[in-house]
């Protein structure tokens, strides 16, 4: 028995380890560029929510350069605009009663007062920072959310997929009151729990 | 409804070897089911409560699984090693709550060897921020102290004061001995379920010391320094294979992640332990899926053998049928005594699938968190598992339809005389 | 006025899609109290007309009433519960069910009819005396009531299935062969006993069988050639 129990044991441990190593070429590291990917970072902590959004731009925009034309500086608002609105982004448990305290886009290529809320804009410089030269850009998202009953919340349903459907997958962290966690994320499975 | 009851049982009863095979051979099935179902939930709890206390782990460059498997879980070997720099800048950075360094690659009888620091016994925690506790002895002090698993001391027989002697390599037999620098089992540890139970810890500078005369996996021709010289050397360690690493803040761990991971002398990986067990997990699934799978197989044969041996048996029951029509019973009753014949060999066998499945959870957790390093905390039953017991014994009722209604036609098409 | 516990008039019955057999009775009445033996091999629509009679079967055409109860008019399971309530059926051979034990077989009809327990309790405190009694009086030993049917030699069986059949008083007894499998001796020690079990509880009973000697021990023999008409083509 004690034989037979080590055996199966060492085979569990190889299939996993063979169907593990397997997918390793492909595994994503951070800060790699696939279009359809995003990677979202969410840090529970007391009452304090913070969630880290990194995606390639084409997820969000369609393009990876610095607008262009009227047209697209248009669609970079518009972006920007439903980035802003995080209430329809993330929707977390109603009895926590979790509200936005700020939001910050940042991009290499795109100028931070085309990304700044409607309330602040016209602050910042309209100009690209970065060059346009760069064939792939992301955008990097954060925004912090205050919940009055934080020990009610127990899950964010993320409506990304709904305002960019330029977003396949996203692969979430989540590091939570009860430990760390991840998922991935589709348009058909779009909760987050803990 | 009293006589239907009152009648199926007497007839179950009149064929009770047969039915109550049956009954065996769906209480197995179903056995078998919960038990993928319950080693399933359980295996992956365990699995990530490994490591609970851990906010990250740190490596060389490589897969964030392999990360894992080999610091973790002491599956496969590391590629690189990471600089003890590296590590005194993680350990000293102030967002840092605590570093514990690991170095692994030597072995001792088939078990790994770690070399590491005594924070190890101070931080390291699994399940539920449990500390690891020693059963007897305490952590090393000596250049020459180790300190044993639970299974290491059991399975060799060591006890506190045993001389011990290391091997260097990780591989099977036949590995060259550090044969002239013996180790003294200072602790032997309480049992954890965990890759600590198969190990031998001792200091990183007592991996430094028995390497000092060896070079390229060799010892260097010529060269002995014998144990008590040792000390005159500089044992400073160089290399590390490993470190976790616990923060003062939970919500500073992403913003850590990528401090290290844009670490610029040297390529560095962190990963959260969580997240990266979430994610082998995730590969792992297919096989327990394709488990669940085969058990859910295993239960539909159980069935069909059922409704195979109440469809038999109806040949020989048509004219027990007639009478019964004779005295009253309508097809209708008929229909009913044979479905209810079939859901009463099925409850009767989930329920002792059920009860036999928690009679060998008691038998057999001891020996799975022995053996296979998994802990079942308790063999009470999830509500997956509870509801496939129900999906079980609703889609044994709907297959005990199917005799049921071979009976319906046969009593109306035999009336009170049975064709034979 | 006689009663009429059996009235059929102009019968016709076909199998439901089965071309060639016809079973046409143009008038068949038996009154309360009769013991009637009906004479008739196989083939000559014995089973048919016990399967009318009994209400599992209907005919296309004509009457068929039962205790002034028309049969064509009820559902299947009003013919069902009427088949309880009224008629003991007895036959050939392997009337018992082989799980049950003695005592159980003859309660069998109490437990599917109302009016069976009913009746059966009239005569005695609990079912069980009434079923110890009726095994008494067919001449079975009391010590093999609680012994599964499976033990007893096949007159014995037939005496339980007579028990049953009389079990709860119903009004009309239909027995097909019942003593086919029985020896000569045997044979006129079951007829004496079920005529006068049905004699005392004042019971219809038709007795069908092929075997002409046992005519004499009833108050009318039909031959069933003469009661019906059956045209059936070779198969």
């Amino acid at each position: 028995m004690k034989q037979l129990l080590r055996f199966m044991g060492s085979a569990v441990m190889a299939v996993m380890l063979s169907l593990g190593i397997m997918p390793l070429a492909r595994a994503h590291q951070p800060g790699a560029h696939v279009h359809g990917l995003a990677t979202l970072e969410v840090v529970v902590d007391g009452a304090a929510v913070q969630i880290n959004l990194d995606s390639p731009l084409d997820n969000l925009l369609g393009f990876e350069r610095a607008p262009r034309n009227e047209k697209e500086r248009q669609s970079v608002r518009a972006m920007a605009a439903k980035l802003h609105q995080a209430d329809t982004l993330f929707v977390f448990t109603p009895a926590a009663q979790c509200r936005l305290e700020s939001a910050e886009l940042e991009s290499a290529v795109l100028a931070p007062g085309l990304l700044a809320s409607a309330v602040d804009s016209g602050k910042g410089s309209d100009t690209a920072r970065a060059d346009a030269s760069d064939a792939h850009a992301e955008l990097a998202a954060t925004w912090h959310f205050q919940c009055t009953v934080p020990q009610a919340l127990q899950g964010i349903e993320v409506r990304l997929f709904q305002q960019f459907s330029g977003l396949k997958r996203i692969d979430a962290a989540v590091v939570g009151p009860k430990g760390q966690s991840s998922a991935k994320l589709s348009p058909k499975s779009t909760r987050l729990k803990w | 409804m009293r006589p239907l009851l009152f009648l199926a049982f007497a007839s179950a009863w009149n064929r009770r070897a047969t039915l109550g095979l049956m009954a065996v051979s769906i209480a197995l099935s179903v056995m078998l089911l919960l038990g993928v179902e319950q080693l399933r939930t359980q295996a992956r709890e365990s699995f990530s409560q490994s490591i609970s206390g851990t906010d990250l782990v740190i490596g060389a460059r490589t897969s964030p699984i392999q990360l894992m498997l080999y610091a973790v879980f002491r599956l496969g070997d590391a590629t690189h090693n990471i600089r003890w720099s590296s590590f005194q800048m993680m350990a000293q950075h102030p967002a840092v709550a605590w570093a514990v360094p690991i170095s692994l690659g030597d072995s001792h009888r088939g078990f790994a060897v770690v070399g590491t620091t005594t924070d190890y016994f101070e931080h390291f925690r699994y399940a539920d921020r449990r500390l690891l506790a020693f059963a007897s002895g305490k952590p090393f002090a000596d250049i020459f102290d180790a300190v044993v698993g639970a299974d290491v001391a059991e399975q060799l027989g060591y006890q506190l004061g045993d001389s011990i002697v290391l091997n260097h390599g990780a591989g099977g037999i036949g590995l060259a001995e550090h044969a002239d620098k013996p180790f003294k089992v200072s602790g032997i540890l309480k049992r954890t379920g965990l890759a600590v139970d198969r190990s031998v810890h001792i200091s990183l500078e007592a991996i430094e010391a028995i390497h000092l005369d060896w070079q390229g996996g060799a010892p260097m021709p010529g060269l002995s320094i014998p144990a008590e010289y040792v000390r005159k050397f500089d044992l400073a360690p160089k290399e590390i294979t490993a470190a976790f690493i616990g923060l003062k803040s939970r919500a500073g761990v992403f913003q850590m992640q990528r401090h290290i991971n844009q670490y610029k002398a040297e390529p560095l990986l962190a990963v959260l332990p969580g997240v990266a067990l979430d994610e082998l997990w995730s590969i792992v699934s297919i096989v327990e899926k394709s488990l669940l799978a085969i058990s859910a197989l295993v239960v539909a044969v159980g069935l069909s053998g059922l409704v195979a041996v109440v469809l038999a048996g109806l040949g020989e029951r048509r004219r027990e049928l007639a009478v019964l029509r004779s005295v009253g019973a309508g097809p209708r009753v008929v229909f009913l005594l044979l479905a209810i014949e079939g859901l009463m060999v099925v409850v009767a066998g989930s329920l002792l699938g059920l009860l036999g499945l928690i009679a060998l959870g008691v038998v057999v957790t001891p020996m799975l968190e022995t053996h296979l390093g998994i802990s079942l905390a308790t063999w009470t039953l999830s509500a997956e598992a509870w509801q496939l017991l129900l999906l079980v014994m609703a889609t044994g009722f709907l297959v005990s339809l199917i005799p049921g209604y071979r009976a319906y036609r046969m009593s109306l098409a035999d009336g009170l005389t049975p064709r034979l | 006025m006689r009663q009429l516990v059996i009235d059929i008039q102009n019968l016709i019955f076909q199998w439901p899609g089965r071309q060639g057999f016809r079973l046409s009775i143009p008038k068949f009445q038996v009154e309360r109290g009769e013991r009637v033996f009906l004479q008739g091999a196989s083939g000559s629509g014995k089973s048919t007309l016990l399967s009318l009679l009994g209400g599992v079967l209907v005919p296309q055409q004509g009457q068929l009433q039962v205790l002034d109860t028309d049969l064509t008019a009820l559902s299947s399971s009003t013919r069902d519960r009427f088949r309880v309530d009224h008629v003991g059926l007895l036959f050939q051979q392997f009337n018992l069910v082989p799980y049950l034990s003695v005592r159980e077989n003859v309660l069998l009809p109490c437990r599917f009819s109302q009016r069976r327990r009913e009746r059966a309790l009239e005569a005695a405190d609990t079912l069980e005396q009434s079923a110890d009694r009726l095994l008494g009086q067919l001449g079975l030993d009391l010590a093999l009531a609680q012994q599964p049917v499976t033990a007893l030699s096949v007159g014995q069986q037939q005496r339980v299935a007579a028990a049953r059949a009389l079990m709860g008083h119903p009004e009309l007894i239909i027995a097909d062969e019942p003593t086919s499998a029985l020896d000569a001796d045997r044979q006129a020690e079951f007829l004496d006993v079920l005529l006068g079990r049905c004699n005392d509880e004042d019971v219809t009973l038709i007795f069908v069988s092929h075997d002409q000697r046992l005519a004499q021990h009833f108050n009318r023999s039909i031959n069933l050639h003469e009661l019906c008409a059956v045209t059936a083509e070779a198969a």
